[in-house]
């Protein structure tokens, strides 16, 4: 691991749970305070929304002169385990007192505060109790009870169009993440309006800017001999609104680290300068070991390499997968798909490298955070650049896979980079873009989602639709402009043939061909239903019928997945999809 | 008791400040899908949160379904069963 960047937070890991977590220690700037701050993340969905606050809170605070530490629990984000495992809520409340006698040991601070966001903050109660001498929490719009939050889950869960798989065993599936039937139980059990004892002397209630009233808690705690303050301060709503659009609200992040600075002295006396962190990889099932990697300008990419067991096939080993953003979803995908898929492929003897582009995640790039388009060029040099930093690790082929705006950037790269061996298209929706062009019919229409005009055609088939048309239920003008722009990209085109009187080739279509003549592999994943679909067959002609018998080009389309892969089965399927395709080319 | 025209008015400034529509509230039918005019599930979450505040009810287990809160209409009968109107 290269050293980081001036004022930069180093990655950790540490045993918890019976297993272990991966993590952020931020180090205080200047001589720093006796208290330390343990970040406690939200749950699923939620705690893609937040990434960027958190990274952003924990560097305000290091800023203030808190060290700081921001991880995620066992069977969360990048560390060991799986949200299918047993005892989850048990889990989640270890790894925090983990964390905080980790950042005790680390930073040598004597007195600990922690913060936590929605169910970040109702687990921070239930391990502040855990861990007795907390000085002071930090509950962002804290879920009141367990019981609350799982209504939301079963609320957002009926939001689904399709049942969770395991709903007879109890089990739950909402906004992509699994929640077990004991999860829920276990959940249940929490609440943190209800308590006997203070769980520490001081707390700062944060509340939710988009919905009246405080809750219960202040007065409840105050009843108790807490000190609470309870603020309204701005940030939530837009934090929250999407993980690709979420927007950090600097000055309430600033209001936090005042209330915390108002009672945190600095420390007593300067120790001795802290040791440098050694990152000791631990061990996943199969043998795989991950190992953080900064690479690029200045160190200033970073991502997570798995590494599967010494003894695998050399023809795979030398094989780095590399996964690529979708939206400003940070490096483990949406729904933690890309963790899931890069220790899957691991297993199999790939090494597999889940990054963040420049401006996404943990890299801050040259230029900052990342706004706006997801497909603006420049992103094909990150990956680049990560194809250097594997190929100094004994790599020589290099694939790509992304899912959606993740694979227009490994399409880019793929036509920029001549190294790049492969790559897997999953549910693209735009493989090319033009700065300015707004006018251009399918860079206007792919900014709005709808489902796929095979699907509309098969919806006709049912009686039900029609009662529905006639109750006025069905988004009747939406689609109908959606299958317009089907229509009309098709008809401009046959008149343009017709017109040069020669087949014209469009980009996207001669760029595949060009790729594939290089001997490039090309593996085209659409969930059946999916919008991009449309797009991509356009171009590529139904299930890719304008490359037949190109041997390095195939499409598959996979039936009952949406478009982010968010069902646990729609995992699976992709899964063993990508993983049969390249245990087939990885033999030749 | 809830007035139908009121608790219309108030379903659909609910939905304005917390549906996420992908077109404006004002102009939607009452049966329309709001799924398909873009409500997420995310969004669906707050939506339901926003009512339970506005009307003072909570939504049972069983009323945490998708056709509850698929359209105005919808919400405003599950609404009437909570509050027997």
């Amino acid at each position: 691991m290269q050293p980081s960047p001036a004022g930069a937070a180093t990655p950790i890991v540490f045993d918890a749970a019976g297993s272990w977590c991966f993590g952020w220690l931020h180090r205080a700037a200047g001589p720093g305070r006796r208290v330390g701050v343990v970040l406690c993340r939200p749950l699923g969905y939620e705690a893609l929304c937040t990434y960027q606050t958190y990274a952003a809170l924990a560097e305000t605070l290091a800023r203030s002169g808190f060290d700081v530490l921001r991880f995620d629990y066992e069977g969360t984000g990048d560390s060991a385990g799986s949200d299918a495992h047993p005892d989850r809520v048990a889990a989640w409340v270890a790894s925090i007192v983990a964390a905080a006698r980790e950042l005790r040991r680390l930073a040598g601070v004597d007195a600990l505060s922690l913060f936590g966001v929605r169910m970040g903050a109702t687990l921070a109660v239930e391990a502040a109790r855990e861990l007795g001498g907390v000085e002071s929490l930090v509950l962002w719009a804290p879920c009141m009870t367990g019981r609350a939050f799982v209504r939301e889950l079963r609320a957002a869960s009926a939001g689904g169009a399709q049942p969770p798989a395991d709903s007879q065993r109890g089990d739950m599936e909402a906004l992509g993440f699994l929640y077990t039937a004991q999860t829920l139980h276990d959940l249940h059990a929490l609440d943190c309006v209800r308590i006997e004892a203070p769980p520490a002397p001081r707390a700062l209630v944060v509340l939710r800017d988009d919905m009246p009233g405080e809750g219960p808690l202040p007065a409840a705690w105050r009843e108790k001999g807490v000190e609470v303050d309870a603020l309204g301060l701005p940030g939530y709503a837009r934090m929250m609104v999407e993980p690709h659009k979420g927007v950090v609200e600097q000055d309430t992040l600033d209001a936090m680290a005042q209330w915390l600075l108002a009672a945190s002295p600095p420390k007593a006396q300067a120790g001795a300068p802290p040791a440098p962190i050694v990152f000791n990889p631990r061990t996943l099932p199969g043998g795989i070991h991950e190992i953080p990697l900064r690479f690029g300008p200045a160190g200033s990419l970073f991502g997570v390499l798995a590494e599967p067991p010494e003894e695998g096939a050399a023809a795979r080993r030398n094989t780095a997968v590399l996964f690529l953003n979708v939206g400003h979803n940070y490096r483990i995908g949406p729904n933690r798909l890309y963790v899931h898929m890069a220790r899957a492929l691991a297993a199999c003897g790939f090494r597999t490298l889940r990054f963040d582009l420049s401006g996404i995640g943990d890299s801050p790039g040259t230029s900052g955070p990342r706004q706006g388009n997801y497909y603006a060029k420049g992103s094909e040099v990150d990956v680049s650049a990560a194809i250097d930093r594997l190929g100094a690790e004994g790599c020589t082929r290099f694939w790509l896979m992304g899912v959606c705006s993740g694979s227009f950037v490994a399409f880019q790269a793929a036509l920029a980079d001549p190294r790049v061996s492969g790559q897997v298209l999953m549910n693209s929706r735009l493989l090319e873009w033009q700065d300015g062009a707004d006018e251009d019919m399918w860079q206007a229409s792919m900014q709005r989602h709808y489902k796929s005009t095979a699907f509309y055609r098969r919806e006709l088939m049912r009686p039900e639709v029609y009662r529905r048309l006639l109750r006025g239920e069905v988004d009747v003008n939406g689609i109908a402009r959606r299958v317009g722009t089907v229509i009309e990209a098709r008809l401009k085109r046959a008149v343009g043939r017709l017109l040069h009187r020669e087949r014209g080739e469009e980009g996207v279509l001669s760029q595949a061909r060009r790729i594939s003549a290089r001997g490039t592999d090309t593996l085209l994943v659409m969930a059946a239903d999916d919008d991009g679909r449309d797009y991509i067959e356009y171009h590529f002609g139904q299930r890719g019928s304008h490359m037949a018998g190109d041997p390095n080009f195939r499409m598959i389309v996979v039936e009952g997945c949406d478009h982010t892969f968010s069902s646990r089965a729609g995992q699976h399927v992709l899964i063993e999809t990508v993983r049969r395709h390249l245990e087939e080319k990885s033999v030749l | 008791m809830i007035d139908v025209q009121d608790a219309e008015a108030t379903i659909r400034t609910v939905l304005r400040d917390h549906g996420r529509l992908k077109q404006d509230v004002a102009a939607l039918d009452a049966g329309s899908d709001l799924y398909q005019s873009g409500m997420t599930s995310h969004a669906s979450v707050n939506v339901m949160l926003a009512l339970e505040g506005a009307f003072d009810v909570e939504f049972p287990d069983h009323m945490l379904k998708r056709n509850v809160f698929s359209s105005i209409a919808s919400i405003q009968r599950a609404l009437g069963e909570l509050t027997g109107a």
